[in-house]
């Protein structure tokens, strides 16, 4: 007997199939339990000392770690917000201090100095020192990382120097005039100089958690850490389990073996909650995941700014949050970014006007051309709006496909550059985050000058009201000519203890910080 | 013939069966490399495609991606000879990755033939030795209707009604850090009854058919005819037509209940070697599932070679046949 990769994917799907239909049986059978919509902004009471919290997330298997650089599964970054701290979180879309308190950029934003924060301790009690953030700097660029970090490209990393027990000048390769923002965004975690190992047994953190046991794919045991810098954590012990089947995290939450499901289907929130003393939350209209389709500019089709446009008139926003979201979740207006500071609010949802599509698209010479709409199970819900949103445009009268390939070759290179447009999805990123990883893909990315422009002016600006004029002109860009249709932006539900309080979001609500949680009674 | 003619015989039919079920290996994992990396997709894109293709190339490069196939097959093939099952595309050796994991899966396997063994060949013999009447045709009935439902819908229904309903047993088997699934019994319970339900059905019906051929026998018949209680013609005249067939049906199923436990694995969450051959398959890390396909499929083979000995061992025409 030999699997192929097909194979399994297939019945990997039809699992998901299978477990999404078994929820709709579920939900016949017990809509009699008042299914209440979700609650948003639930669990903000003050928690009490003690206790011990289980939290499922989805994990990455035999391949979960606890060294924070390879963490790519939403387990791996839950324990490795509450294990290590980052230099700057990112909090309400906007970046926070954490290990640093400031980071000032020279004049001329080639250089900027770090100042970390006073009497912070790793899990050892040694202090946190300026030696550690060249070291976890340097470990960025260290040989063989598998990680992705933008950080490298834009840092002078072997030029980095401690200037004091707490400061370190950093120089650019080009200027950067808001370092907080670009730490931030990339995530920038700080490990111990010195650390090679990131074993249960060896690994030192400054977090409000350290670890007591770990099974990869299975479950970490993290205790309160005392001397924590930012006091205490309430929950005597944080229980992380890996549970990937998202119906089996809410099975396990209504069966008692954990406190708290993160992202369940929209299917199973339609049920509510299943059972007493458990409710379904949001995690709130700022933290919205946008979905999309990326047009390929490349190709000639895409090229033409009418047929971009017509393609925006064209969708049936609203269509699409019905069908992939449930209805959990409201039209988009075309912008990746939703929730992140600058993220240009006041620009509408354009409403779907088909008599304009099709006119635009017989100017530009369109009429029944054919493309291609790449889509992957990537992420749930790409698929299924892949499929709408090409029917859709069958009804402008083009000849639209659906090219649904797996989550593994979804990124292949050449497969994008020859598709029409990518089916897209991405949370609350920090903006910069955003423009620059699509401009690092030559088929998703958005040549023009006034753009350019603006990114660059955006990036070097060291002073809030620039940078704010540049976002708004960049954003202004995108919602005039850009190749980006996000039709909507998903909500995030959750399924949790009525008294568990404290799961906070920062970057993505699919990944919290948990350090906070705890009961109330 | 000689004691020394039927070892030699013996000796020669093992050998050329091993020789058989090595060359089977060896095709097997010609079809297992090539399959896997002709498909689209690879470790790079899987993990760094958002990066961009600069990425991409680099990661491709140093996981030795562009280098020709038939090159990669020659190193691959002589690591597994020597025991090496390479190193996954995060780094990690392949053998470590699988060793724990694959034990729980073993453990899964075993328990449901614990059971299985023993239920498959009481049900069978019961229904085949009456056959037409009431208890054969709800054996038949049901084991029917259990083949005919796929995996994951039984391990479903068994989650929502002893787990979500009832509230009996934990719906997804979680194990703590550290600890043996041994430690947490009752995460095993569901798992292990949604695999032996689908073994059962499969199982029951083949012995059940054995039985009822075996009990139409001459043989038989003459047995009773004179008055041999039927105890005895049980253990003497049926039993030993069943065994084989029995015992064949046994080791496949086994086999099967390695990687059949994939779906159900993940339907519970249990940390088994499903969950890596999926993950494996998401993120496109060609070494494990290479190294996963082959062990399932030697295992398989091995599976199918031993069935093969016992049927002749068990079988007294075939034991001193030629070949």
């Amino acid at each position: 007997m030999s699997w192929t990769r097909r194979d399994v994917l297939r019945l990997t799907g039809m699992t998901a199939g299978a477990v999404a239909g078994w929820s709709l049986l579920a939900a016949c059978g017990s809509s009699s339990d008042g299914s209440a919509g979700p609650v948003e902004g639930a669990g903000t009471a003050a928690p009490r000392r003690g206790g011990t919290v289980r939290l499922a997330f989805a994990g990455g298997g035999a391949g979960e770690s606890l060294d924070p650089f390879a963490a790519y599964s939403p387990a791996d970054l839950v324990r490795g917000l509450v294990l290590f701290d980052r230099l700057f979180n990112v909090l309400d879309g906007a970046p926070s201090p954490a290990l640093a308190v400031s980071a000032e950029p020279a004049a001329d934003a080639m250089s900027f100095t770090l100042t970390l924060r006073q009497n912070v301790t790793w899990h050892d009690g040694s202090p946190l020192t300026a030696a550690d953030v060249a070291y976890s700097l340097a470990y960025l660029t260290g040989p063989g990382r598998t990680f992705a970090s933008e950080l490298p490209a834009y840092l002078d990393i072997e030029r980095v120097s401690a200037d004091g027990e707490l400061t370190l000048t950093v120089p650019t390769l080009r200027p950067v005039g808001d370092p907080a923002t670009l730490l931030a965004g990339a995530a920038m975690t700080v490990i111990k100089e010195g650390t090679t190992s990131f074993s249960p047994g060896e690994v030192l953190g400054t977090g409000a958690f350290r670890v007591t046991a770990f099974e990869a794919g299975r479950e970490a045991r993290l205790t309160r850490y005392e001397d924590y810098w930012g006091g205490p954590a309430p929950a005597d012990e944080l229980v992380i389990v890996s549970v990937d089947e998202a119906q089996a995290r809410v099975n396990a939450a209504q069966g008692g073996q954990v406190d708290y499901a993160s992202d369940i289907p929209y299917t199973a929130a339609r049920t509510g909650a299943g059972a007493a003393g458990l409710e379904v939350r949001d995690a709130g209209a700022g933290h919205r995941h946008g979905y999309g389709f990326v047009l390929n500019t490349t190709r000639e089709l895409m090229a033409d700014p009418r047929v971009r446009m017509a393609l925006r008139l064209g969708v049936d926003r609203q269509a699409l949050v019905d069908t992939v979201f449930l209805g959990y979740g409201t039209p988009g207006n075309d912008l990746f970014g939703h929730g992140a500071q600058y993220f240009a609010d006041g620009i509408p949802a354009l409403e779907r006007d088909t008599d304009r599509a099709r006119a635009l698209l017989a100017e530009a010479g369109a009429d029944g051309a054919r493309l291609t709409i790449r889509s992957g199970d990537y992420e749930v819900g790409l698929n299924a709006s892949t499929e709408l949103f090409v029917e859709q445009l069958r009804e402008l009268g083009l000849d639209a496909r659906a090219q649904i390939v797996s989550s593994t070759e979804y990124f292949d290179p050449e497969g994008i550059a020859a598709a029409d447009a990518l089916a897209f999805t991405l949370g609350p990123f920090l903006l910069h985050v955003i423009y620059n990883r699509s401009a690092a893909f030559p088929s998703l990315a958005f040549e023009d000058e006034e753009l350019e422009q603006a990114l660059a002016d955006a990036a070097a600006a060291t002073r809030e009201g620039e940078r704010a004029r540049a976002w708004r002109a960049a954003q202004e860009v995108m919602a005039d000519r850009g190749n980006w249709v996000v039709w909507g932006l998903g909500d995030v539900l959750s399924l949790a203890r009525e008294d568990l309080t404290g799961v906070e979001v920062r970057e993505s609500p699919k990944y919290p910080y948990v350090g906070e949680a705890g009961f109330t009674a | 013939m000689t004691r020394r003619d039927m070892a030699h015989r013996a000796i020669r039919l093992l050998a050329g069966r091993l020789a058989v079920t090595g060359g089977l290996l060896l095709l097997l994992s010609v079809v297992v490399f090539a399959g896997t990396d002709l498909l689209p997709g690879d470790p790079a894109t899987a993990r760094l495609g958002g990066l961009g293709p600069a990425e991409v190339a680099e990661a491709r490069a140093r996981l030795g991606l562009d280098r020709p196939l038939a090159e990669r097959y020659g190193e691959w093939v002589t690591g597994l000879l020597r025991g090496d099952l390479g190193t996954s595309a995060e780094g990690r050796p392949v053998g470590e990755l699988l060793s724990e994991r694959l034990g729980n899966s073993l453990l899964l396997a075993g328990l449901t033939l614990a059971v299985l063994v023993p239920g498959s060949l009481l049900l069978g013999v019961a229904a085949g030795l009456r056959q037409g009447r009431a208890v054969d045709r709800a054996v038949t009935t049901g084991m029917l209707l259990l083949a005919a439902v796929p995996e994951f819908v039984v391990a479903g229904g068994l989650v929502l009604l002893f787990a979500v309903t009832l509230g009996w047993l934990p719906a997804v088997s979680l194990v703590p850090a550290g600890a043996s699934p041994l430690s947490v019994p009752e995460v095993l319970v569901l798992p292990v009854l949604s695999l032996l339900l689908l073994g059962l059905a499969y199982a029951t019906r083949l012995i059940r058919a054995a039985t009822a051929a075996a009990a139409r026998a001459p043989h038989v018949e003459f047995m009773r005819i004179n008055g041999l209680p039927p105890r005895t013609v049980l253990r003497e005249g049926v039993l030993p037509a069943v065994l084989p067939v029995a015992l064949q049906v046994w080791l496949t199923t086994g086999a099967g209940l390695i990687g059949g436990a994939v779906l159900v694995e993940r339907v519970f969450g249990y940390p088994g070697i499903g969950d890596v051959l999926i993950r494996a398959v998401q993120s496109g890390d060609l070494p494990v599932v290479q190294a996963l396909a082959m062990l399932l499929g030697g295992v398989m083979l091995l599976a199918l070679f031993a069935a093969d000995l016992s049927t002749r061992a068990l079988t007294p025409v075939l034991r001193t046949a030629g070949r």
